[in-house]
């Protein structure tokens, strides 16, 4: 017995000796290094990439739907473009809103919306926003004028200029980004244009009704809101800012309905020059257009980029524009030029709120606002021409040649103050 | 063709000319994202396609030309033997480059496989691979012909380095499936369907990075620094231990890039243990070349290569401790899709893997040619401009990163935080100038010595690289 113990715990410390002396080496020969990198990259990659490959199979989404050969194509041009460098195609949990959040709101992505894809353009950064939940979001005509120049619609974008594509290019990519949200995006692009022929014939018939006033698609009790915010200097300066800012792509730089992007608009965008135009719409009717945007129509929904605050300064500037019905009013007389201003450009004085570097916008850089005020104009473009400076840089750049306001062809009905 | 080192040297000097072409790539990138009309409308070199240029470029006919360098010049060297077929070489290096002119040809005219790092379309994937083996026999061969008997850990790098990228390549690209080379939607690609695809994409986008690049880098380092400044390397044993994490732990991280997709729970829970386990392999390296480098840290100021080179391990550091610390769930919800991670990619590649380069190749220039480099005045130039070019490039970056993320998070849509990135944008660019401005110092500096650089007689040519400042 005793000696049995004395065995074992010889033996024991006969090992524990054995392993002290003995430092662990791995003796690094050829072969080693050679199978033991294949054995060990192996081993790993049976468990993170086989394996996924051999049982991740995901049935569809109710909401998933293979892509017709049109937008198929389209696909195949966002992938040779690198729109995947700037827009990725998931909706994280974390992420409250893709684009027209207040439609699109909670569609995180689920495996089985990719189901019908092969090769996955799900993207790395969001330099531009999440197109996942894109269809729909905006009209066919929008997207036209967004592809020939993004700054013609998103004046502060950095996209870049897709005015290469060849007319059927376009189309399917287009088509390709009226896909994207599987089923309900589809749902809701389909309406757009549903909208827009039905807005079209009613228009048709020389009406002047405008989209909010037809009752089966808009509340007809948001006419009755008023304007919380007074019309303070505070307010029309920071409306204006906004306005200079997001809007005269679309609006122009006279507020008139015609800036760059009206040439592929249909409806056209709204002209804020006339009174009889401004009458149609109440503050509050002006208020939820802007905060929803127009179905049907290019004008965009500004609720995911403007505050409230925002937006109701936006439309007491609105109502400021000469040519509505309210220029005359007794409050908005700041918006005349001042005399430093007259002094610094005696030829040139402000005429209207819309006097700003404008140009710039053509330039490509998008315009930041930053010297708008109150009988501020950008009056150094073009000291020698007698109308408003921004329009006349715009008809040297890429804006269309027949826009109504050029050099030589004022607006009209344009209010000019004696400095 | 058959001369000694001629395949090294002539990898070296079409990588030198190739980082001209991937900058003015990247530069035009940058431009259009400060001011998007710059250039505007002209289709070969909108951002979308440009971009793939650039990284392409960078990736595999800068970097990975200078790898294949250094390959064929350190190993001969580690082995006492001449390098085993040098027309081999210089057969893969033509291939390499014929690579590269299509890669510059068929991006730009829209021709990807739309996926990230994996753009080449097939049939340049099936060259690369080539380049790839050849270059593995030829390395292979030359290792078992050797005199030294001992394997110096270089040799272990190389040839893993050798090994994996070929596997990572094919199956990343899923290289089997050629897709239709006419009618496929989306060039001629290979990929897989339904979401599956990006979890192959992504293992090869990260071990491209880890397997490739970081293993041919780390091989450079260990051999010169110790050369350098003529002191053993510290410890063995880590650079064992440093090996085989390395491969076990960088295979396991593709899919941190992936955390918020609907992509199986365990992928994202190995891949962020695998992204922690990478302090292992990271901090044995550093430490290793760093205590290597005890009493010599002034020697830094002696030879331009050094500086290069423990500079690069300085930024190697920086991105090994983001990288972990990005794949932790809660700071990827802030920093994923945003700017902060093009900078912690130009980190990697351009911080580390580049100042590696450039390291390395200011100490075999001159060797090979033996020729003193021409004016070390300029290197010294260089090496401030694309130092400083590379901060600023990266803060701006990711500073206009966090900002971007922490806009998001407040709940401002993507467009309403376009504004406060402008100023980084156009900070990046200028970065990019003085970088591009840096590199053709190099183009410059390099072509000198090759052509005028003072000749340096008989067999102490190593020290021409020791360069006096
Ligand atoms: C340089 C990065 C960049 C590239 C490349 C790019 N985009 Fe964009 N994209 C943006 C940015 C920034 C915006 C947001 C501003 C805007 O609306 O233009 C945007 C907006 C969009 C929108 C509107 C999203 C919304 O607000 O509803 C669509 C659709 C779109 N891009 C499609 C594309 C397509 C298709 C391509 C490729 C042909 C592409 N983009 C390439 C940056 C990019
Ligand atoms: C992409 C072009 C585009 C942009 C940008 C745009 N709009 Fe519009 N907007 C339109 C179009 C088109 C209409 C005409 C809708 C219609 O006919 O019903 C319109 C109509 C309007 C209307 C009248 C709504 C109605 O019932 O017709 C208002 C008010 C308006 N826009 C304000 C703005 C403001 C404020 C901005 C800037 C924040 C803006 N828009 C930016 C295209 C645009």
């Amino acid at each position: 017995m005793a000696t049995i113990v004395e065995n074992i715990t010889k033996g024991m410390s006969e090992a524990v000796d054995g392993l002290k002396r003995r430092r662990f080496v791995l003796r690094m020969d050829y072969p080693t290094i050679f199978f033991g990198t294949i054995t060990v990259f192996l081993g790993v990659v049976f468990v993170v990439v086989a394996m996924p490959a051999l049982t991740f199979h995901v049935d569809p989404s109710p909401d998933a739907r293979p892509l017709t050969a049109q937008e198929e194509h389209g696909r195949s041009i966002y992938a040779s473009n690198g729109c995947w460098y700037c827009h990725s195609q998931y909706i994280r949990p974390q992420d409250w809103t893709g684009v027209k959040s207040f439609e699109t709101l909670g569609r995180v992505a689920q495996a089985g919306d990719f189901a019908y894809q092969k090769t996955m353009l799900l993207g790395s950064e969001r330099t531009g926003p999440d197109l996942s939940q894109e269809a729909g979001a905006h009209s066919d005509d929008w997207h036209i004028a967004h592809f020939q120049n993004p700054r013609y619609t998103s004046m502060k974008s950095i996209m870049p200029e897709f005015k290469f594509f060849a007319p059927d290019e376009l189309n399917d990519t287009i088509a390709y980004v009226q896909s994207l949200g599987g089923k309900p995006g589809v749902a809701r692009a389909q309406k757009q244009r549903e909208v827009k022929s039905a807005l079209l014939a009613i228009r048709a018939q020389g009406e002047p009704t405008r989209t909010l006033q037809i009752e089966s698609m808009y509340n007809p009790t948001w006419a009755n809101v008023t304007n919380p915010m007074p019309p303070s200097p505070r307010s029309l300066t920071h409306g204006k800012y906004i306005f200079v800012t997001n809007c005269i792509g679309c609006h122009g730089v006279l507020g008139d309905g015609k800036g760059p992007s009206a040439q592929y608009l249909q409806p056209q965008p709204f002209n804020f020059t006339t009174a009889q135009q401004q009458s149609i719409l109440s503050d509050g009717q002006m208020y939820h257009a802007i905060l929803l945007g127009q179905e049907g129509t290019a004008m965009p929904a500004w609720g995911d980029f403007l505050t409230v605050n925002d937006i109701w300064d936006l439309t007491n500037f609105l109502r400021t524009i000469p040519g509505s019905s309210l220029t005359s009013d007794p409050t908005y007389e700041m918006w005349q030029a001042t005399e430093a201003t007259v002094a610094k450009n005696p030829q040139n004085p402000a005429k209207n709120p819309f006097q700003t570097e404008f140009g710039k916008v053509n330039e490509g850089s998008y315009y930041n606002g930053n010297d708008i005020g109150p009988g501020l104009g950008g009056s150094t473009i073009n000291p020698n021409n007698n109308t408003a400076p921004g329009a006349t840089d715009i008809n040297k750049g890429d804006y269309p040649a027949n826009n109504g306001a050029s050099p030589n062809n004022p607006p009209q009905n344009q209010s000019t103050p004696k400095p | 063709m058959d001369k000694e080192f001629s395949t090294s040297r002539n990898f070296i000097l079409t990588g030198v000319i190739w980082v001209i072409i991937g900058g003015i790539a990247g530069l035009i990138a940058a431009i259009e994202m400060a001011a998007p009309d710059f250039l505007g409308g002209i289709a070969v070199l909108e951002f979308g396609r440009i971009r793939a240029v650039h990284v392409n470029v960078m990736f595999f006919l800068w970097v990975s030309s200078i790898w294949f360098g250094a390959f064929s010049y350190i190993v001969p060297k580690l082995c006492g033997v001449p390098l085993h077929s040098e027309r081999l070489g210089n057969i893969s290096m033509i291939l390499w480059n014929v690579v590269g002119i299509l890669a510059a040809l068929t991006l730009p005219a829209g021709l990807t496989q739309g996926r990230e790092y994996a753009e080449m379309i097939w049939p340049i994937d099936i060259l690369v691979v080539i380049v790839l083996l050849m270059n593995l026999y030829n390395i292979v061969r030359t290792v078992l012909a050797r005199k030294e008997k001992k394997l110096y850990v270089s040799i272990w790098y190389t040839t893993a380095a050798l090994v994996l990228m070929p596997m990572v390549y094919s199956i990343g690209n899923v290289i089997w499936d050629p897709g239709s080379l006419s009618g496929f939607p989306i060039g001629p690609s290979g990929s897989l369907d339904g979401i599956r695809d990006s979890i192959w994409n992504w293992f090869y986008g990260h071990n491209v990075l880890g397997l490739w690049f970081t293993m041919g880098g780390v091989a450079m380092v260990y051999y010169f620094v110790p050369l350098i400044i003529r002191s053993p390397l510290y410890s063995h044993t880590l650079s064992l231990i440093g090996f085989w994490s390395l491969i076990f732990f960088y295979t396991m991280v593709g899919h941190h890039h992936l955390l918020e997709t609907p992509t199986p729970g365990y992928l994202k829970t190995i891949a962020v243990i695998g992204s922690m386990g990478l302090f292992v392999p990271v901090f044995t390296f550093l430490g290793n070349i760093w205590m290597t480098m005890r009493g010599n840290w002034g020697k830094i100021y002696e030879s331009l290569p050094l500086k290069f080179l423990i500079v690069g391990t300085v930024f190697y550091f920086v991105t090994c401790v983001q990288g972990p610390f990005q794949s932790i769930q809660g700071f990827n919800r802030l920093v994923h899709f945003t700017w902060w991670i093009t900078g912690h990619a130009h980190l990697a590649m351009l911080g580390t893997m580049s100042f590696w380069a450039m390291g390395g190749l200011y100490y075999m220039v001159p060797v090979i040619m033996k020729r003193r480099i021409w004016s070390p005045a300029l290197g010294e130039a260089q090496f401030w401009l694309v130092t400083l070019g590379f901060l600023i490039m990266m803060l701006t970056l990711q500073i206009g990163g966090l900002i971007q993320g922490g806009a998001w998070l407040e709940g401002q849509t993507v467009y309403a935080a376009l504004p406060s990135m402008k100023p980084y944008a156009i900070g990046r660019a200028m970065s990019g100038a003085l970088l591009f401005f840096g590199f053709c110092l190099q183009l410059y500096n390099i072509y000198k010595t090759m052509r005028v650089g003072q000749p340096i007689s008989g067999s102490n040519a190593v020290a021409a690289a020791e360069i006096p400042t």
